[in-house]
């Protein structure tokens, strides 16, 4: 995709279970020294989307933030965001360093081209355990717990309106009105 | 035990935003015996705070400052946490907005403190708040609780309701100064994309479009039937993309989450990223043309037909039915 290096922080063996904030302080542990000018990371995870890590990270470096950003200028130290904000953009005018949460809309991610893959193999990949960064479990223990997971109840089967659109119109007005109270 | 929780309100044009109002419900919730309203902007805040009074606060404290005349994490941050040490609450309540997403994390980081975002659901199991939060694109759910720090959570609007308003009700509205400096982050401008009208993310009712829509033009049609049913207007990415619409009206994974009353999906397939985004809302009806479409797993009542002609159907009966009401 175009990095020119990587690092994985794998804390499979040292770690049960983590939350953004165990996430926030190990980013913090590894960023700490390395002076990064922009840290550019997600709004959301996927799985959690809780949206807290950049922020928390933000914070713990002592630089400021920005999230949901759809636009992205930089001349010099001078940096210029367009930032999402339920149908608002908001014009943010900053400074480098920065941290930054990406919102779709922002960049057309590139396709991995053939040459990149091949040059990929060749690019440096680190991988470090908590250990290389002078944590410990305690440093990072997570500050909320999880303590059950299920999936929401089956939905019933909707029911399919029949007759013709002006029948099914009236019917549904009906329905509305009268069994489901929403008008 | 005494259990204070403060409320972090949020207003929009020198208004106080429902979910702020859904968050002091959820302070009861977790057994507050003393719900402190936050009130931060500019100007003169003591309205606000007497709202929040109404819907149940025992008092409010408000900071105003020209530097919080719109909202930065930075300014923020600072009145926030000046109210939080002076309160040394054991809980922090703010709606999950964009507002909330993004000042929540700053505080709890300073405050060393668990946060639960994006709430939907709380118990109270042996004095400890439960929180239950969609993961996975709302495909499941899991129950969190905080284990160091305070309960601090936000919480999805249109999800735990309002108490009743009670005008009789009273408290204090304290203003604290607060000197809100060093803001490195300036809003030099602000861009309204949306048109004027319901707020999609709390809104009760919601009318939606999807590629089937097919143009720009289709999507007056279903402006006219939200404008009688006092509805917001969304859209699928499908129809952002095509630009029948701005993706300030996406509702799904990557745009907004909505939990309306009444969700009318007209023309949209219900790719598992759009339902990720509305699939908890209580009613959802789905017109389609195909009767195959996924929309239909989710929809409790699925009208099966042209949209084009359906829906102007639809406003037609609702304003006979508005009319005969009166």
């Amino acid at each position: 995709m175009g990095a020119d290096k990587a690092v994985l922080i794998n804390t499979e063996d040292d770690l049960e279970e983590g939350d953004a904030f165990t996430t926030a302080k190990i980013l913090e542990a590894y960023f700490e020294g390395k002076e990064a000018d922009l840290i550019l990371g997600g709004n959301v995870a996927i799985d959690e989307a809780s949206g807290q890590v950049g922020p928390r990270l933000a914070e713990y470096l002592g630089i400021p933030y920005v999230t949901t950003i759809t636009d992205l200028k930089i001349e010099g130290e001078n940096v210029t965001i367009e930032k999402d904000v339920e149908g608002v953009v908001e014009i943010v005018e900053t400074s480098l360093p920065l941290l930054v949460t990406c919102q779709q809309g922002l960049n057309e991610p590139r396709y991995p081209s053939l040459p990149g893959i091949m040059k990929a193999k060749k690019k440096p990949l680190e991988e470090l355990e908590i250990d290389d960064l002078d944590l410990d479990e305690d440093d990072v223990a997570a500050k909320t717990k999880t303590i059950d997971i299920f999936l929401p109840p089956e939905k019933e089967a909707g029911r399919v309106l029949e007759g013709d659109a002006s029948e099914q119109v009236q019917e549904l007005v009906s329905i509305l009105k009268n069994d489901e109270k929403v008008l | 035990m005494s259990n204070k929780v403060l409320v972090i309100g949020e207003s929009r044009d020198g208004e106080l935003r429902n979910v702020s109002f859904e968050a002091i419900a959820a302070a009861k919730k977790i057994n507050a015996d003393e719900i402190v309203g936050v009130v931060l902007g500019a100007g003169d805040l003591e309205a606000q705070g007497e709202e929040m009074i109404k819907y149940g606060a025992d008092r409010v404290v408000t900071v105003a400052h020209d530097n919080l005349t719109t909202y930065t994490s930075e300014g923020y941050g600072q009145a926030a946490l000046a109210v939080i040490n002076d309160e040394s609450p054991d809980g922090i309540v703010m709606g999950h907005t964009s507002i909330g997403k993004d000042l929540t994390p700053k505080l709890a980081s300073k405050l060393g403190s668990g946060l639960v975002s994006d709430v939907v659901e709380i118990d109270v199991d042996d004095d400890k708040a439960v929180f239950t939060r969609p993961i996975y694109s709302g495909k499941a759910f899991e129950k969190k609780i905080v284990t160091d720090g305070i309960a601090f959570f936000t919480i999805r609007p249109n999800n735990i309701a309002a108490l009743e308003r009670d005008d009789s009700r009273s408290g204090d509205v304290t203003s604290k100064e607060v000197d809100v400096t060093d803001i490195r982050t300036i809003i030099k401008d602000v861009v309204r994309k949306a048109s004027e009208g319901v707020d999609l993310s709390e809104a009760n009712i919601i009318v939606a479009g999807g590629r089937g829509v097919k143009s720009k033009e289709g999507f007056d049609s279903l402006y006219e039937l939200a404008d009688v049913l006092g509805a917001a207007v969304g859209a699928s990415r499908g129809a952002c993309d095509a630009e029948y619409c701005d993706y300030s009206l996406q509702i799904g994974q990557t745009g907004k989450v909505v939990t309306p009353d009444l969700y009318i999906a007209v023309g949209i397939s219900g790719a598992i990223q759009h339902l990720a985004g509305m699939s908890n809302s209580k009613v959802i009806v789905a017109i389609n043309k195909d009767s195959e479409s996924n929309i239909f797993n989710v929809a409790d009542y699925g009208l099966v037909g042209d949209l084009f002609e359906i829906v102007p159907m639809l406003t037609e009966e609702i304003k006979r039915l508005k009319k005969s009401a009166l």
